[in-house]
């Protein structure tokens, strides 16, 4: 054994470092789905005329916020070689926390915060036990994710709570800031926030070295349990967020939203070209998945295809993407 | 096998409670040595000695010392189930003087036949396995270089050699593995040829890796069958035909395995076993073991031998892979030494250790180091009767600074577990670090790098590199968590630059640019990368695993140079490796570590080659050396 990795050891040698050049087939790579997004909208545009109108396209807009920022956190965690599944019970459970404050306390500000302090909260739970029992993440969020559900069900007995007596609330869901619907503004932030992070900071490195090689980032000497909980807060804490959107866009604290958001979520992440093996990945590229299933829905509304043809398509789209990822890579291996 | 009924019968009885009525106990005598050897100790208080054991064809050969107290009546129960049985008096090693029932694993080596017992089949003649002249290069690197090597049956060959001598690629190809560049193999006298791991299974060559090849979550008997599974008219598994079939194999081995155990319940020498059994039950006339006592306890490795012993008694060649010298001395006939890819000789299993040191160093005359004298200062770090894991007992070790402490040992040796237990990755079971004369509480890697050690990984690819990012992110993990580097958290990129940028010029690591991904680098370089990490928290302690590994000639001798130069700014180094001349060339004192213990410590004046793999092979431990 000693002997071939001395072999490989020496076969790698070269005193000249190589040379790095960006391959073409990597810009492709990097801006396949851009390219795919590009593809579908002017496809659409000149099927449907009612695409390219400024109301649609602010429609499509904050389709695609109300979710996206779901898939912002579920990048941080598939960088470090994390999932959550508990995202649409979450989602739920933060929908009657925030619509229980309300009614409780009168005050909007202390419902969002109450609505992404749940979120916070799970994804604390679900991170310690991930970092400190050392149970893989599919399994423990999806622990997570039936039991919010439940919780969500006995708290509410499965009924939504109306907040028609808070119109007030309805801004974080429904309103504009010039011609600008809210939600928009929340996920320009949540992205930029989550890329800056990702970028500027310890945290994000830090997700970067853990998916990478955890063993390594752990001898550096790098509390990695720590950043491991920090991932799960911080992505918990912009489910709440969604939390906030939905119940105002609904005006109602919905105990039954967010069934197979999860799933939706790291649809957006694949679709983004983030390596589900971890320690690769870039937010914008999240935010163009969002934008294809975003796209791809209205598409199929403005063309009137049937809801399950829908699926069907998202489906095909999802496998198409994913293999031309994979026949990009194989080859620089 | 002939006694089905009565070893059923047997069982039955043996599940009941133990009765001491001669006839009940006959019956049960026979049934339980039947079907698992190791419940004989169920007699042992009642017969003083007693051996069990069993020869080829089913036959059962029960002895008892104490024949006396055996009535005659067991002798004729025995036999009325089929005559061909016998009871023969053998010397066997005592049992408890105490009568208490002894610890099952300690039943297990008493009812052992004496080894002059088995010692009787003769050893057919003829060669079981030849190969000639093989020779295999990788990309214009040879590995193997016209090795000859020949096995009989019955035979016990050793296969030693240093790190890299060929006896893995030698074994590689045998197994099929690798394909051979030139040579031939014969089996059993005729001309074989070996394209892939199936046609050398058919051939009747097993091979048993360091690494078991078992599944973990199927029983020991779905495993011994695996790809061959029995079953009802083809469609279902039959688990029942094959749960007996295993433990016939595992009985015809002497394994005291229940063949219905899931393979996590079963401990790893019993593992060892399993991969046996599953090699003989192909029908293997030879058979490699890989470092079988790599991770076995004295107690497993006594049954290993036994049922090697056995193995060669049934006419099974074994070609041993080892480098425990006391092992070699106990179980093998001859011993072949490969070096550099080529036969460095052949002795008797019984040669003198000199001579086998001697053919594994050959005559080479060591690399020149430039190493520097530099004053020796305080004590810098200091480690008292630490165990810790599985594996490291009672480790003394200290360091001064300027001071270069090697580590010798072959691989496996507990050199790893060392590095770790030291950066708080082992758990330690007894004993202290000492920083500066503190005892220092270290439980996790920060805590090492609080108390101003440092370390580079063995395997940088597998415990050092983050691969897919740049070498100045790679440099700069460490850094990131000392006081200052990122206020609140916030990564300053100009900062962090020049910061790396001074360990990427120190250093002087060859790449087009500080943002490239280190997978792209040399294996040099990327050491440097790690080695640049490891000196960016500023240690005073340095712990360099097998800095070299993997490294080309040019970049090696830059790591020295760097070596000296951290000593030179009064740092303490501690040097582990394998590789006997940069032990040699670099450290002022040497510590030979063998089986999770030092060994010896030898001053840098005293140290020779010779001396070092003696010790390092537990050559000190075969009586008649050192």
């Amino acid at each position: 054994m000693s002997v071939d990795a001395g072999e490989r050891g020496e076969r790698g040698e070269r005193e000249v470092p190589p040379i790095p050049r960006m391959p073409f087939r990597r810009y492709v790579q990097q801006f396949a789905m851009l390219m795919a997004l590009g593809l579908i909208i002017i496809i659409t545009s000149t099927l449907s005329p009612n695409f390219f109108t400024t109301a649609n396209i602010l429609n499509v807009a904050r389709q695609i916020a109300l979710t996206a920022i779901l898939g912002a956190g579920m990048t941080v965690i598939i960088i470090s070689g994390g999932i959550d599944l508990s995202v649409g019970g979450v989602l739920a459970l933060g929908s009657a926390v925030i619509a229980n404050t309300l009614i409780a306390t009168g005050n909007i500000w202390l419902a969002v915060l109450a609505g992404i302090a749940t979120g916070a909260l799970v994804g604390l739970g679900n991170g310690i036990i991930i970092a400190k029992l050392k149970i893989q993440p599919f399994i423990v969020t999806l622990a997570a994710m039936t039991i919010t559900r439940g919780v969500v069900l006995i708290y509410t007995n499965a009924v939504p709570i109306s907040l028609l007596k808070y119109p007030d609330f309805a801004f974080f869901g429904q309103g504009y800031v010039g011609p600008i619907p809210f939600p928009i503004i929340l996920m320009v932030f949540s992205y930029l926030l989550t890329f800056l992070l990702m970028r500027k900071t310890k945290f994000g490195r830090y997700v970067f070295a853990i998916g990478g090689n955890e063993t390594a980032t752990r001898i550096a000497g790098v509390p990695v349990d720590r950043y491991k909980i920090l991932i799960y807060v911080f992505s918990g804490a912009l489910v709440g967020l969604t939390a906030v959107m939905f119940t105002s866009r609904l005006l109602s604290g919905s105990p039954t939203i967010g069934v197979g958001f999860e799933l939706t979520a790291i649809t957006m992440v694949i679709l983004g070209g983030t390596s589900f093996v971890g320690g690769q990945g870039t937010v914008w590229g999240t935010l163009v998945g969002a934008a294809i299933l975003g796209v791809l829905a209205n598409a199929m509304n403005l063309l009137n295809v049937s809801a399950f043809f829908q699926d069907l398509s998202t489906g095909v789209v999802i496998l198409i993407a994913v293999i031309i990822d994979k026949l990009l890579r194989q080859e620089r291996v | 096998m002939g006694g089905n009924e009565a070893r059923d019968s047997g069982r039955h009885v043996a599940r009941r409670s133990y009765r001491p009525i001669l006839g009940v106990w006959a019956n049960c005598l026979f049934g339980v040595c039947a079907s698992k050897p190791y419940s004989a100790n169920l007699f042992a208080p009642l017969c003083s000695r007693l051996v069990v054991s069993f020869r080829q064809k089913g036959t059962f050969l029960f002895g008892c010392s104490d024949i006396d107290r055996v009535s005659f009546l067991l002798v004729q129960k025995v036999q009325a189930l089929n005559p061909t049985y016998s009871l023969v008096p053998v010397p066997g090693p005592p049992l408890t003087a105490d009568r208490k029932q002894p610890a099952l694993s300690e039943s297990i080596m008493s009812i052992y036949l004496p080894q002059t017992d088995l010692q009787q089949t003769e050893t057919p003649p003829g060669f079981v396995l030849e190969m000639q002249n093989i020779s295999k290069s990788f990309a214009g690197v040879v590995a193997v270089d016209q090795v000859n090597l020949s096995l009989r049956a019955g035979e016990c060959l050793a296969l030693i050699g240093e790190n890299g001598a060929g006896k893995s690629t030698l074994m590689k190809i045998l197994s099929g593995v690798y394909q051979k560049d030139g040579g031939r193999i014969l089996v059993r006298g005729v001309e074989a040829n070996i394209t892939d791991t199936r046609s050398a299974h058919k051939l009747g060559i097993a091979i048993i890796h360091q690494e078991f090849n078992l599944v973990e979550y199927l029983t020991v008997a779905d495993n011994i069958f695996l790809g061959r599974e029995s079953t009802h008219s083809g469609l279902l598994l039959n688990h029942s035909r094959a749960a007996s079939a295993a433990q016939q194999v595992l009985d015809k081995l002497g394994a005291p395995i229940n063949a219905r155990k899931m393979i996590f319940e079963i401990t790893t020498g019993e593992k060892q076993l399993v991969e046996i059994a599953r090699a003989l039950s192909q029908d293997a006339s030879v058979l490699v073991m890989d470092e079988p006592t790599a991770s076995l306890t004295k107690k497993e490795i006594d049954i290993l031998f036994h049922i090697i012993r056995t193995l060669k008694a049934q006419g099974v060649g074994i070609i041993y892979i080892s480098h425990r010298l006391e092992e070699i001395y106990d179980i093998a006939d001859r011993v072949c030494v490969l070096r550099n890819g080529r036969n460095a000789g052949e002795t008797s299993g019984k040669a003198p250790i000199a001579e086998i040191v001697e053919m594994m160093l050959g005559r080479e005359i060591g690399e020149k180091f430039h190493k520097q004298e530099v004053p020796v200062g305080e004590t810098i770090l200091e480690v008292r009767d630490l165990s810790a894991g599985a594996m490291l007992r009672n480790i003394n070790l200290s360091v001064k600074q300027g001071e270069i402490v090697g580590v010798f040992g072959i691989a496996g040796a507990g050199q790893r577990e060392l590095a770790l237990a030291l950066f708080g990755l082992h758990k330690l079971l007894s004993g202290q670090i000492l920083v500066n004369g503190k005892p220092a509480r270290i439980n996790s890697p920060a805590d090492a790098i609080r108390n101003k050690l440092g370390l580079l990984t063995e395997n940088r690819k597998i415990d050092g590199l983050l691969l897919e990012l740049s070498i100045l992110h790679n440099i700069t993990l460490s850094y990131l968590e000392g006081k200052g580097a990122a206020p609140a958290g916030y990564i300053s990129d100009r900062k962090e630059k020049a910061f790396a940028r001074s360990f990427f010029d120190k250093l002087s690591v060859r790449a087009s640019s500080i943002q490239q991904q280190v997978k792209h680098l040399s294996g040099g370089n990327q050491q440097k990368v790690v080695l640049a990490r490891a000196l960016s928290t500023r240690p005073d302690v340095i712990i360099l695993n097998e800095p070299t590994r993997g490294v080309d000639v040019g970049a090696k001798v830059e790591i020295y140079d760097l070596m000296s130069q951290m000593v030179s700014e009064g740092k303490g180094l501690i040097l582990i490796s394998s590789e006997l001349p940069e032990v040699l060339g670099m450290s002022d004192r040497v510590l030979v570590m063998y089986r999770g213990s030092m060994v010896a410590e030898i001053p840098r004046s005293e140290a020779t080659q010779q001396l070092l793999l003696t010790y390092a092979m537990g050559g000190n431990l075969v009586p008649g050396n050192i």
